[in-house]
């Protein structure tokens, strides 16, 4: 007898139809499973007979040949018990019933149904493949509740499964949710009227977000560069659905995802200095996994105490800093994930922390700061638009009540800037300032003959580089937008010319 | 390169590797010879260098092929040598009790013979103390031929704040020109050689000793009619130029430094000594009569004014401090000062704290 089931395998962020062919024959008793499974589809054949048993059911004791088509692509995840069992079930004549549904999950060996990672991103491409009735385990029947146009069941068992395709149980689907009820309860922990004084590293976070800029906060040990930095989601836009099924189809391929089944909240990455070039981009052998970079995609990446990380680590970034998207070539394919996220790091200004510092000396040795500062590369540098000084924190500073601004204000201003670079460039297929190549420069950004005076005493007092100064030129384009001008005035060119403390004198 | 015959006896004794410089001073007579009289130093020489080595230094010395591998070296490398002997041999050196038997030079040897001032420091600075080194240096330079090392801090400020204003310089190093020490600072030398002049005792091959510095330092001095110490802490090798430039009758200036500040204190040692104290560049032009232009006014904006003359009245200052001594919103400021630094006239010290540069 032969029965086939339609499945789903992930390839990066792609879903791929993986039919699941049974066929039971006379013969020795064997069970063999083709198409390339790795070990967790391998092994999948004991919670399958495990499952099958313990649900009422025969598992049957005659030759299974099981092959997973296409028989060329490489197979993940324990996601293929379900269809595996219902494909055995089906073949040996136990189920006879309309099976025309996606199905996905792993199998406990009770016969419950477990949650599996990836259901988000499998859905989507399903339905734009034109499948629309899917089984999924319960536990994944939020993360499901946000894909519209699909029919899903999210179902506890195995038997119950078997029960509702029969018609023996009636289930209904799964209520579909609007972003907005989730959307709603979102909240960030820290917010910008927390951090005292810090004025003008306030100000370049402030610039930073409303033009996509990356930044570099440096300043001494213990000012609060990593309190500032987890404050920049706060003021960053609310994610859009489209942005929030971004994020959530990467969290869900990874096994990130929280129990509301969809990230709500703008991504904020810290990788430990330590990490690989491989976590940070992304990668593996079987299969190709999401990165640090992909992780923080429409949110923030925040690399502390930069000179610490390997140089290949940091080099690796160029790239998609460049291009907001990563593509992972591997002997078995490639893979592109997204990759747009504001990149803020954190440095010390020398080894020790102390110079420049008003109060403590500096011990450390001319060579010493500049093989500490020679670990970040220039051309790393030239991607970071925005490089400013965290204050030492005075103990004043900490105990005064003044006023700070709260997160909301900033956002509100942010949101106009955005909203104003969204219209100037819906033409041109970029988001933000930070995006602008030379000819949306050319386009966008006229100077006067005033800024232009400006900007070229700069270059020679400075000795800045070609890089430096379209650098200058976007930013403040951004502090113009902040400012609701149309024109770029001399005061924002003299603004954006502050924010290069990185070019170290 | 055409040498004398004098100039080519002094350039192959230095060139033995086996010869100390008091050694080869002896072997000359203390310069009264031109060439070294081995049969007269014979027994000095066996006594301090053993016989051996006796007859191989005397062999080398009229072995023509050594000769002519030494100065093909040389001429490959495009030194040139000023000895003892050479009409380019500043008379200012002439007269320190061990004036060096040879001076490798690379760039335009003509320096030697022009007035020198020198700038010397300390290694370790801050970026404020850089400035003021190469704002001072840049000043002297349209005076002097100004004088330094390479080390990194205010020597290589002085070098660059001369070289950066189209002044001239000579860098003394304490190694040979194939060594180049610090590496850090190659570039420099490179325009040191094009623009200015370097100098060396030491043959090309020879690496950078602790000691050479101290040994280097007199040249540093006996170039200079006048030496002005940036930065030195209280122990500093910087000390030791500005003591030697006092012990040939030269001057000796210094920056003052505030109380507490470590790299100052050497300074201030040299003020309570005698030193003369140099916070303003007409200290020095005064002290030689020289006369100078106030420094032409740069236009300035009312609100650039005011801040300009707060932060020379009050030194280095943080943003915050300064926008509530102008009365000002610290993002008023940053314009302001941004303006300031494209114009030169203020530097950003680090951790947002700004000062005035002139």
């Amino acid at each position: 007898m032969f029965s086939k089931i339609t499945s789903f395998a992930l390839n990066g962020l792609d879903g791929v139809p993986v039919e699941v062919e049974t066929d039971i024959n006379k013969g020795m008793v064997a069970y063999d499973l083709v198409g390339l499974p790795d070990a967790a589809v391998k092994e999948s054949r004991e919670r399958v007979r495990s499952a099958i048993r313990n649900s009422a059911l025969n598992f049957p004791v005659t030759k299974i040949t099981i092959n997973l088509a296409p028989a060329d692509l490489k197979k993940e995840g324990s996601h293929f018990d379900l269809p595996l069992a219902i494909s055995i079930l089906k073949a040996s004549d136990q189920l006879n019933a309309d099976t025309d549904y996606v199905f996905l999950g792993e199998l406990a060996l009770d016969g419950a149904l477990r949650p599996v990672a990836g259901i988000l991103p499998i859905l989507i491409s399903a339905r734009d493949r034109g499948f629309t009735r899917f089984i999924v385990p319960f536990p994944n029947a939020n993360e499901a509740s946000y894909i519209e146009g699909v029919t899903v069941y999210a179902l506890k068992s195995l038997k119950d499964t078997v029960d509702f395709l029969k018609g023996e149980a009636q289930f209904s689907p799964v209520a579909p949710r609007g972003f907005r009820a989730a959307a709603g309860a979102r909240a960030y922990a820290g917010d910008m009227s927390l951090v005292k004084g810090q004025a003008v590293a306030k100000r370049a976070i402030e610039i930073a977000v409303a033009g996509g800029h990356n930044i570099l906060l440096s300043g001494p040990p213990g000012t609060g560069k990593t309190m500032l930095a987890r404050c920049i989601p706060t003021i960053m836009p609310d994610l859009t659905f489209e942005e929030a099924l971004e994020v959530t189809k990467i969290l869900s391929v990874s096994g990130e995802l929280s129990e509301e089944g969809i990230a709500t909240l703008r991504p904020f990455r810290t990788p430990h200095h330590t990490a690989s070039t491989v976590s940070l981009c992304g990668g593996g052998n079987a299969k190709i996994r999401a990165g640090e970079v992909s992780k923080a995609h429409n949110g923030v990446l925040f690399l502390d105490e930069l000179p610490e990380y390997t140089r290949s680590a940091l080099e690796s970034l160029r790239q998609p800093l460049e291009d907001r998207v990563i593509t992972i070539t591997r002997a078995g394919g490639a893979v592109t994930f997204p990759a747009d996220f504001i990149l803020c790091a954190g440095m010390n200004p020398c080894p020790c922390g102390n110079y420049g510092s008003a109060r403590l000396t500096c011990t450390c040795t001319p060579s010493q700061i500049h093989k500490y500062r020679s670990k970040v590369s220039g051309p790393l540098l030239d991607r970071i638009d925005i490089q400013v000084e965290a204050d030492a924190v005075e103990y004043d500073d900490l105990v005064a009540d003044a006023d700070e601004e709260s997160s909301a204000e900033i956002k509100a201003r942010v949101e106009r800037a955005r909203h104003i670079q969204r219209e100037r460039f819906a033409d041109d297929g970029i988001k933000v300032n930070s995006n602008m190549r030379e000819v949306h420069i050319k386009k966008y950004c006229r100077l006067s003959r005033e800024c232009e005076s400006i900007l070229k005493d700069a270059f020679e007092r400075f000795r800045l580089s070609a890089r430096a100064r379209s650098r200058i030129i976007k930013v403040a384009r951004t502090i113009a937008d902040l400012d609701l001008s149309e024109e770029i005035k001399p005061a924002h060119v003299l603004e954006a010319v502050s924010y290069r403390s990185g070019d170290f004198k | 390169m055409m040498y004398t015959e004098e100039e080519i006896n002094v350039i192959t004794l230095s060139g033995i590797s086996e010869l100390s410089y008091k050694t080869s001073k002896i072997l000359l007579d203390d310069f009264k010879a031109t060439s070294p009289d081995f049969e007269k130093h014979g027994n000095y020489l066996i006594k301090t260098l053993s016989g051996g080595v006796y007859n191989k230094v005397k062999a080398k010395f009229y072995d023509p092929s050594f000769r002519a591998e030494m100065f093909g070296g040389l001429d490959v490398r495009g030194i040139e040598c000023v000895t003892y002997f050479s009409k380019l041999y500043p008379d200012c050196l002439k007269n320190i009790p061990d004036p060096p038997l040879l001076l490798y030079c690379k760039g335009d040897t003509r320096l030697l013979g022009s007035e020198c001032f020198s700038i010397v420091g300390a290694r370790k600075s801050t970026p404020k103390m850089r400035d003021d080194c190469k704002n001072f240096s840049a000043r002297l330079s349209e005076k002097f031929t100004i004088v330094s090392g390479l080390a990194e801090g205010a020597d290589a400020a002085a070098l660059e704040g001369a070289l950066d204003a189209g002044g001239r310089v000579i860098s003394v190093l304490a190694n040979g020109f194939d060594r180049i020490y610090p590496p850090s600072n190659v570039n420099l030398y490179g325009r040191v050689a094009e623009h200015g002049l370097a100098v060396t005792e030491y043959r090309p091959e020879v690496p950078a000793r602790d000691y050479h510095f101290r040994v280097r330092n007199r040249i540093i001095a006996g170039l200079s009619r006048g030496t002005l110490v940036a930065s030195a802490a209280e122990r500093s090798g910087a000390l030791i130029t500005a003591n030697l430039a006092a012990d040939y009758g030269r001057d000796v200036f210094a920056f003052p430094h505030s109380v507490g500040t470590g790299l100052g204190a050497g300074c201030n040692k040299l003020i309570k000594n005698g030193a003369n104290l140099a916070d303003n560049i007409l200290d020095i032009f005064r002290f030689y009569g020289l006369d100078l232009l106030e420094c032409e006014k740069v236009a300035l904006t009312a609100d650039e004014d005011a801040v300009y003359e707060r932060l020379r009245l009050t030194g280095e200052a943080h943003l915050t401090e300064l926008a509530q001594a102008v009365d000002k919103q610290p993002r008023e400021l940053v314009l302001i000062l941004s303006a300031l630094e494209i114009k030169g006239l203020v530097k950003n010290a680090g951790g947002n704290r700004y000062c005035a540069a002139r």
